[in-house]
């Protein structure tokens, strides 16, 4: 530094800290303010998104309400129909992907066979793992039931053709629609 | 304890810190052309990443806690720069061995993206105490790793005759493909051995 | 600074001449992590661009008030207040780029082209200048990420501009008459008829490296035809921790020789 006057150690502690905290002051200010601004916005973003998700993985149902499995607690919806009987249940799983944390949202009626399934959240990696997200891997948990595996063949009916070069990621999608339907069978065995 | 071995696996080998998500690249061209600096680098970054996940756990259930959660980025980053000035001081006035082993290196690391990444991302995936402990390690190995293992791959490039065009950055940043390829090598690892 | 530059100078040095990700080597992690398709690319870019003429321009406007002492720290609090900004408002009104870029978008906070402008330049140059250097230097930045996207998704994955309707819904639906980009394989059944297939090694972490290894070669190349010097790992002049770095001594030397 070439301060030609030296000056004194206390002005040289408290200006400094002065000054950032200052910078800190206006600065938590004004992300607070914005946050406010933001925070309803991204909350009902976030709403309405859970809310298509729901209607697209069980198009028959009209309501949903809030439902806890009475075991470990885990969050699920149950579905009305528009004649007010249940008609299904919606459940979000996790899988363990190759970029992550995969969440599925799965739609079960009340047979038990799937209805549709969607993705909360997937990160894998582009034009390997994430044509999981597209068709034909999706379609093919529709209507299914039981315990699912993902195989190169498919050859029966619980059997999910895998992804060529993505074997993480279906395995991680099928398990965590296998978590959806084994919840269903807990909730429907108790029902 | 499945679980925790799950978690060095990852951070050594399929989801390598810089191999496979492109944190702490500065260091890893820039500070890889000997074998004795990289050590050192990768030993300043476990420890600062270690410390930094301990310090910032708690520092984060209180913004939690506190609906502050949106100052994660700029909480974070202040106290892991105020933290590595810290380190650097104590280190320089008690410890002055692993000062000299360590110091030089410790100011390049308050800007490393790999720090920071590792404390975002062990809030991200909702890591408990002990597991981001472990996951800040495992990254920390995983970054060691890879710069050493460059090291003694820079190492064979210098003597060999490279095209003009490519001397220098461009054949660095494509014999990091190769051994970013080879690591695609441990993809399914971790499933496979059935430790998730 | 010696010499006064022009303003159009300020700006356009840091498109080519200067270009922060291919002449100086700065903020590499994030060029080679999201840069999997054009719009991720150009939407890293995008925010950057955002942070950095930001943060410019508060920086130079404080120049005077921030003591010398504390003046990184100083930086560090004003580029994570913006950064901090930039994703509230990427999170509430275009998730899907949130989504896509992840950690790497409050990432930027520690992308060393922001902290490297601030001292270079905005803590010494007026609030004019300082606001078109950190506007060029991110429309480098944009730009080298947009060439990086460009090739990866293309030769990768086969498409271009794929996801363009998810950055554009700010606007509302169906800009541009709805088009979200070109699937090539969709569109021309032809090139899976002849054995083509994209290579999706170019998508993956292996592939970033190499197109950008390859990029800075054909940079090098055009700067030696124009008698300029390689691209080199000397960021020490734009390091802020160059006093306290000594790795280079001789290449930091020569890089702060070249900035007086």
């Amino acid at each position: 530094m070439t301060e030609t006057k030296k000056e004194s150690s206390a002005k040289a502690i408290l200006l400094p800290t002065l000054v950032l905290f200052l910078i800190a002051g206006v600065a938590a200010l004004l992300l607070g303010f914005v946050n406010d601004m933001t925070k309803p916005v991204i909350a009902r973003r976030e709403t309405e998104e859970t809310a298509a998700a729901m209607r697209a993985v069980l198009a028959a149902a009209d309501s949903f309400s809030e439902a806890r499995h009475a075991a470990d607690g885990t969050l699920y919806y149950v579905a009305y129909g528009a004649d007010g009987n249940v008609c299904g249940y919606v459940f979000t799983t996790h899988g363990n992907g190759y970029g992550g944390d995969i969440t599925v949202m799965t739609g079960i009626d009340a047979s038990g066979a799937v209805t549709g399934i969607e993705f909360l959240s997937i990160d894998e990696t582009p034009g390997m793992g994430m044509k999981a997200q597209n068709e034909p891997f999706r379609s093919q948990f529709l209507g299914k039931t039981g315990r699912l595996t993902a195989s190169k063949t498919a050859a029966s009916d619980t059997e999910i053709q895998a992804i060529t070069g993505a074997t993480i990621t279906s395995n991680a999608v099928t398990k965590a629609v296998n978590d959806a339907l084994a919840c269903f069978a807990q909730i429907d065995g108790e029902g | 304890m499945k679980f925790y071995f799950a978690l060095l696996l990852m951070g050594l080998l399929t989801q390598n810190f810089i191999l496979s998500k492109f944190l702490g690249i500065c260091p890893f061209l820039g500070v890889s052309k000997k074998l004795n600096t990289a050590v050192g680098m990768s030993a300043a970054v476990i420890f600062v990443m270690v410390i930094a996940t301990a310090v910032t756990y708690p520092i984060n259930l209180l913004l939690e806690t506190n609906d502050l959660a949106y100052l994660q980025t700029i909480v974070f980053i202040l106290v892991i720069a105020a933290l590595v000035q810290f380190i650097e001081m104590i280190m320089k006035k008690y410890i002055k061995s692993l000062y000299n082993a360590l110091g030089i290196y410790l100011p390049l690391i308050t800007t490393n993206c790999a720090v920071l990444g590792v404390v975002l991302l062990n809030v991200d995936n909702g890591y408990n105490f002990p597991q981001s402990l472990v996951n800040s390690f495992a990254a920390g190995l995983g970054f060691g790793l890879a710069m050493v293992m460059f090291a003694g791959v820079r190492g064979r490039i210098e003597n060999n005759d490279i095209p003009k065009f490519l001397q220098g950055l461009p054949i660095t940043l494509i014999a990091a493909a190769l051994v970013s390829l080879s690591f695609l090598g441990f993809t399914g690892i971790v499933e496979g051995m059935g430790l998730i | 600074m010696a010499e006064k530059k022009s303003p159009g100078k300020e700006f356009s040095k840091g498109i080519i001449k200067q270009n922060p990700v291919l002449r100086l080597m700065l903020g590499t992690c994030a060029t080679l992590a999201v840069t999997t398709s054009l719009v991720n690319g150009f939407g890293m870019g995008l925010s950057v661009t955002v942070v950095l003429v930001c943060s410019n321009i508060v920086i130079s406007l404080l120049r005077k008030v921030i003591p010398n002492k504390v003046r990184i720290p100083a930086y560090i609090l004003v580029i994570a207040s913006f950064v901090t900004l930039v994703q509230m408002v990427v999170k509430a009104y275009v998730p899907a780029l949130d989504k896509s870029l992840g950690i790497f978008l409050p990432l930027i906070v520690v992308n060393c082209i922001i902290l490297g402008r601030a001292e270079a330049f905005a803590g010494k140059n007026s609030v004019l200048a300082s606001a078109l250097d950190g506007l060029g230097m991110g429309v480098g930045f944009t730009a080298a990420c947009c060439a990086m996207g460009i090739i990866r998704e293309l030769i990768g994955g086969g498409t271009f501009m794929t996801g363009l309707q998810s950055l554009l819904s700010v606007f509302g639906e169906h800009v541009l008459g709805g088009f979200d980009g070109v699937d090539f394989f969709a569109k021309f059944p032809i090139l899976e008829k002849i054995s083509l297939q994209p290579m999706t090694l170019f998508l993956l972490p292996s592939g970033g490296f190499f197109t950008f290894g390859i990029l800075i070669a054909i940079t090098n190349r055009i700067a030696e035809g124009k008698g300029e010097k390689k691209a080199e790992l000397r960021d020490c002049m734009h390091c802020p921790m160059a006093a306290a770095c000594g790795m280079q001594p001789e290449s930091c030397e020569e890089a702060k020789e070249e900035t007086a």
